[in-house]
């Protein structure tokens, strides 16, 4: 079922189109994930979804009502913003008893809601503090709190996880998910950060200059990317992109740059290949570049390793090749973890062929 | 020796009103050397970069530059080069004006000022900007604007302070390698404030730890990771984050072994431990997980999948905890049930008291 449904939203301030033709639905208890980068539009559209914004055009409709001109207390919309602003002066309990207190629940039910929230919160140890003995992670709780406490039809949290501490994030990360499937409620989520968006989320929607680049799920979004956009702006790190070009070699298709020929399969399958140009570009995923010391059948590709970053379990190596520089990921006890001359392999995917000049996956 | 050594702490400490921010940190950075002060929010870093900067002064201890205790020298003097988290470029000014900004009102000459401006422009790749404005760059020109101020100046010692922290996440990844480059570069000696682990591993040639005002632990980037000294340094470097569960040293026939919830009898070849209760520290590569049963495996459920695109992160039950294992996307679904084996020689033993890992001098010695 359909909980959110946008339809050709369109949002400007002055000259500057900030959200432009926006169509998508979210379904009933999906976590949607808006995910781009700074200034892409994400909270005007999250502002404008919660009736903070007026639209230039489109209609949006809640639970099939459209809402499009309604104000936000009527919408039944909780929003959750980056900066946390919880009530200095009110303790945590009634922080959370807030949006209930205004809404007229009767104090029976608040207590029992009030309790019901803390405890999936882990938070009932601080329900009789002033917010300013919190730590980072309690008050970033407390405040999401009092955006579930009063059951809305869709929660929507704006970067909730940004301005804290990188430890309090990942641990953070595992209690949303888990508090998304505890609450069943519908939620749209937004962020910057890739890892969250993949991580937590049933469907991602890559936002970028006010348009959206793609929407699906995580895997649809991490081995289909629909443009080149998508593909270096979600994993880490990015997806690489390699010019090469596209040759019929005893009926089989070849594709080949400087210093690199390989077969590539299944294009007949997916895309006419007469309706492919000879000169395209290619996208292999850092954890698709196999590496080794020697030559061999599966590295065949001379390169040299000029950099490497080292981050615990794995390292990023970065190799010069095809005049360029790519980057593969290895784990940390890998037999090439020196700077200096290493073979490499790869195999490309008809599906990561990419037209050079739309930034497009052929499809 | 000590001629390599450009800062140095003794024993400096810091309190506001009753509440001790430092408390006798001793630490020293070589020339050309990248240290980076990790820890959380609160745990005394900032402080002890403002003190070094010398916009706090020490309650008790030294701090010396190149030897020389330099507590009471005003900031202007002290030769250091600072880069915060809302780095300052001027809008208005052109990239050129920007970069010779501290040159000018140190009183260098206009030809030399040309040169430095120059010579730093082409380190950091902003030759071609230098007639941008400042408003007009993007975030990640910024950053290298904000950094070519600082290091124009040849300060003897860079102070950065989480400089990271509002950048975009794929901003950051792609800065990290080229800040470490510069700095190799230059030689550059850098103090590096973060609370984020990776920006510590990727980039430091040591670490610093701290927690509480102290440094628990500060070693080389690969000493931290894979042995670390106590509980919450292991916590706080690697992600996902290290496994912790509960487990007992037992003797069977003169041989020490570990019990957890779900395995038993794995072989602490060589270490030499009391019998006792203990907590286990496994990180989650070190974990694997399999479809069938096989010797050493035990069965646990799927609660959760994090898909991360290159690899998936199940958490998976272990006993009364969940623990993490680090798997190829696709192996396996929630809800579904594996076979979990534990890689004991990679894994810590910690004491239940003071949370101190227990040394692995004995384990490696054997191997």
């Amino acid at each position: 079922m359909t909980k959110l449904s946008v339809e050709n939203l369109h949002n400007s301030f002055g000259d500057l189109q900030v959200l432009r033709d926006l169509t998508f639905d979210v379904a009933d208890g999906e976590f949607f994930c808006v995910v781009g980068p700074t200034n892409a539009g994400k909270s005007t559209l999250l502002k404008t979804i919660a009736g903070l914004h007026r639209p230039d055009g489109g209609r949006i409709l809640l639970s099939g009502r459209d809402v499009t001109l309604l104000e936000p207390r009527h919408r039944n919309v909780s929003l959750l913003f980056q900066n946390i602003a919880l009530f200095p002066t009110l303790s945590g309990w009634d922080n959370i008893a807030f949006p209930l207190r205004t809404a007229g629940v009767a104090e029976v039910e608040i207590t029992r809601r009030v309790g019901e929230v803390a405890e999936m919160l882990k938070v009932s140890h601080v329900l009789d503090r002033l917010p300013q003995t919190f730590s980072g992670g309690e008050q970033q709780r407390v405040a999401i709190g009092r955006a579930i406490a009063r059951p809305a039809d869709l929660l929507m949290l704006d970067e909730p996880l940004t301005n804290l501490d990188a430890r309090i994030r990942i641990a953070l990360r595992i209690e949303f998910k888990n508090l998304h499937r505890q609450l069943g409620q519908t939620q749209i989520y937004v962020t910057h950060d890739q890892v969250e968006a993949m991580s937590m989320s049933d469907r991602i929607a890559v936002l970028n200059k006010g348009r959206f680049e793609q929407i699906g799920t995580p895997d649809e979004i991490y081995h289909r990317p629909a443009s080149a956009f998508v593909a270096r702006f979600i994993g880490q790190p990015p997806m690489n992109i390699v010019d090469a070009e596209l040759n019929s070699v005893v009926g089989r298709a070849v594709l080949s740059g400087p210093g690199f020929s390989t077969q590539i399969d299944g294009i007949d399958r997916l895309i006419h290949a007469a309706r492919l140009p000879r000169k395209l570009a290619f996208g292999v995923r850092p954890e698709a570049i196999r590496i080794s010391p020697s030559n061999g059948p599966d590295t065949p590709f001379a390169g040299e390793v000029v950099w490497i970053e080292r981050l615990g379990s794995k390292c990023i190596l970065d190799l010069r090749f095809a005049q360029g520089i790519i980057k593969a990921v290895v784990p940390t006890d890998h037999v090439v973890r020196r700077e200096g001359p290493a073979w490499l392999g790869f195999t490309p995917k008809a599906v990561h062929l990419i037209d050079k000049e739309s930034g497009l996956f052929f499809r | 020796m000590t001629e390599d050594i450009k800062l140095e702490l003794r024993g400096v400490r810091k309190s506001f009103d009753r509440v001790v921010a430092v408390k006798g940190l001793d630490l020293a950075l070589r020339k050309g050397e990248f240290l980076s002060l990790l820890g959380p929010s609160g745990c005394g870093k900032s402080t002890t970069l403002a003190m070094i900067a010398g916009f706090l002064a020490p309650d008790g201890g030294d701090i010396l530059v190149d030897g020389q205790v330099v507590n009471r020298m005003p900031p202007r003097k002290r030769r250091i080069g600072l880069v915060f988290q809302d780095y300052a470029v001027f809008s208005r000014l052109t990239v050129r004006a920007n970069l010779a900004f501290g040159l000018e009102s140190q009183g260098m000459p206009r030809k030399e000022r040309h040169r430095a401006v120059a010579e730093i422009s082409e380190k950091l790749a902003l030759s071609d900007m230098l007639d941008a404005r400042g408003g007009d760059l993007n975030m990640s020109e910024m950053q290298r604007v904000a950094l070519a101020r600082v290091l124009v100046t040849k300060p003897e010692l860079l102070l950065l302070d989480e400089p990271m922290s509002n950048l975009d996440a794929s901003l950051r990844a792609s800065l990290r390698s080229e800040l470490k480059q510069i700095q190799k570069d230059l030689e550059q000696t850098v103090l590096y404030v973060t609370h984020d682990q990776v920006e510590a591993l990727s980039m430091s040639d040591r670490i610093a730890v701290m927690r509480d005002g102290a440094v628990l632990q500060a070693g080389a980037p690969e000493e931290i990771y894979h042995r670390p000294v106590d509980l919450f340094v292991a916590q706080f470097i690697g992600d996902p984050p290290i496994n912790i569960v509960p487990c007992r040293v037992e003797e069977v026939q003169g041989k020490l072994v570990v019990d957890t919830a779900l395995h038993s009898g794995l072989g602490l070849a060589g270490r030499d431990v009391p019998v006792g209760d203990y907590l286990l520290a496994v990180r989650p590569h070190h974990l694997s997980a399999h479809h069938e049963p096989r010797e050493g495996t035990a069965e646990s459920e799927i609660r959760l999948v994090e898909n991360f695109g290159a690899e998936h992160v199940l958490h998976v039950t272990y006993g009364n905890d969940l623990v993490s294992v680090v798997t190829a996307p696709g192996f396996a679904l929630e809800g579904e049930r594996l076979h979990l084996s534990l890689d004991i020689n990679q894994a810590h033993l910690i004491d239940r008291r003071d949370e101190r890992v227990l040394t692995r001098r004995h384990c490696e010695a054997a191997a």
